[in-house]
């Protein structure tokens, strides 16, 4: 039998073409990769004492003894002549608070005071110890208004100042008061009182 | 006429024209054809070839695949695990005044705060990738997951085309309302995609009591919010998908799998050569063959 070389030729390139154009297939492993990241934040804290009381929503009121250290009108040393935790003419004293901030962010506090005297005692306040007001309300609130207490500074103590002097006719003394005035109050059959509530309002500040 | 008569004769009759016949022209075009195909597909092998070749493998003609991707951020590539800096120690307010600090130095968060942070989802590989990403936020209350409705910590998040993932452009949305954040893509060879996160505790939002009531809980015990971010690329079944943003300053690099076209037409060449060689050699030899006979 005759052979053809060029058939064969054909026949084997036509065998190669065959297998390459196979499908090539099989597992092999893929790359992959994860990456994981992560941040956290604490809630900053919100921590304001007054008169070493916390404040909180839950905690908003505190008490204070207006009348805790009476001294005489002169301011000097404390009143002998009026049975403690009295007043009357010729007494004074002061009452502080003392307002921490323990937070994480800046404050800022304002401080407003209103008085409850139904019985028209002729008490005088002052913010300084200085210049006296015969109103609570008529206190200068520049030094008790939006006044700064940072987190590096952490406190602030605003004193108010009162007084009950001794003869109404004294300058500077309250203007309603006499000694008329001042002995109708001694002699009521019930004792007047004078009610000071103090809102300290403490804000962060952006 | 003798014996020798007969020899010269044949000695002197001149060597016939040997015609080509129409098989032998058949043939050889089918040699062509079979030829041309046989480049071709070599060519669709060494692509084929590149596709499932393992990654790093390094064959002459064929540009290695090494897949890779990177997530980072501006100051960092994250790693298994990476603390990014999405929340801040301190805060400053427009007058550069210092308003939040941590006293531990940790990351804290308080009503007036906001951030942004970018981060990049990277191929740094030379085939294309399929990433997914997934975004969680959870609030723990001394490292207990909790449920705090309205946490008043909003967020958004968009793509750097300004697909936003979550919120839009005038909408945020607070953290207790967020599910998981996914989402999926293809990065092509020299691209990236870029997210930013912005987050905000506004300084009015609306309910102070709320604020206060967090903060004041703060002090008395850790009140966190984390956020964790995941990511998990692959290599694309197609190296040459694309994806992403282009990334015009780095340099562009061959697609692994891809043929190296000098080493691949120097083969091919080559292959060409060795086929007329071996058909020159077996046509020499059977032109050998016809005088051995007449001699044999």
């Amino acid at each position: 039998m005759k052979k053809n070389y060029m058939m064969r030729i054909a026949s084997v390139l036509l065998v190669v073409v065959l297998l390459t154009t196979s499908i090539i297939s099989g597992t092999l492993a893929k790359y992959t990769s994860s990456v994981e990241a992560s941040a956290i934040a604490t809630v900053a804290k919100w921590d304001i004492k007054v008169n070493n009381s916390k404040i909180s929503v839950s905690n908003p009121n505190i008490t204070f003894d207006l009348f805790d250290t009476v001294k005489d009108s002169n301011g000097t040393g404390d009143e002998s002549d009026v049975v403690s935790k009295k007043i009357a003419p010729g007494t004074s004293g002061s009452f502080a608070f003392k307002i921490e901030n323990l937070s994480e962010v800046n404050a800022q506090y304002t401080v407003a005071l209103t008085e409850k005297n139904d019985s028209n005692v002729p008490l005088q306040y002052s913010i300084d110890g200085n210049t006296w007001s015969d109103s609570i309300g008529e206190l200068a609130t520049t030094n008790i208004t939006n006044q700064s207490i940072d987190m590096t500074n952490g406190e602030s103590t605003v004193t108010v100042y009162w007084r009950w002097m001794f003869e109404g006719t004294t300058n500077g003394a309250h203007t309603s008061q006499s000694d008329e005035s001042d002995t109708s109050l001694g002699t009521m059959d019930t004792a007047p009182t004078v009610t000071i509530t103090a809102t300290i309002t403490v804000t962060q500040v952006d | 006429m003798n014996e020798n008569d007969k020899s010269n004769d044949l000695k002197n009759e001149k060597p016939k024209k040997k015609r080509k016949s129409p098989l032998n022209i058949v043939i050889w075009v089918l040699i062509i054809i079979i030829i041309l195909l046989l480049c071709i597909t070599t060519g669709i092998l060494a692509m084929r070839i590149g596709n499932f070749l393992p990654n790093d493998v390094d064959v002459i003609f064929l540009v290695p695949k090494k897949p890779a991707f990177q997530a980072s951020d501006n100051d960092k590539i994250w790693d298994t695990e990476t603390e990014i800096d999405v929340f801040k120690a301190e805060y400053y307010n427009d007058e550069s005044v210092l308003t939040v600090r941590s006293w531990d130095g940790e990351s804290v968060i308080a009503p007036g705060t906001e951030n942004d942070y970018i981060f990049y989802l990277q191929n740094t590989g030379n085939v294309a990738v399929d990433y997914k990403m997934k975004i969680d936020f959870s609030l723990r209350v001394d490292g207990e997951q909790k449920e705090i409705a309205d946490f008043p910590v909003s967020v958004r998040i968009h793509k750097a085309g300004g697909e936003y993932l979550i919120g839009d452009e005038n909408t945020w949305v607070s953290v207790s309302d967020v599910a998981q954040i996914e989402n999926a893509g293809t990065l092509g060879v020299n691209s990236y995609e870029s997210y930013m996160l912005e987050w905000q505790w506004l300084f009015e939002g609306g309910n102070d009591e709320l604020d206060t009531m967090l903060g004041s809980a703060a002090a008395e015990k850790s009140i966190s919010l984390s956020l964790d971010v995941n990511t998990h690329a692959e290599q694309s079944a197609d190296a040459e998908a694309v994806g992403g943003i282009t990334d015009n300053d780095g340099e562009e690099k061959p697609i692994g799998g891809t043929i190296r076209w000098l080493p691949f037409l120097l083969l091919i060449l080559l292959i060409v050569l060795l086929v007329i060689a071996l058909i020159l050699a077996l046509r020499k030899r059977r032109k050998e063959e016809p005088k051995e006979n007449i001699k044999a």
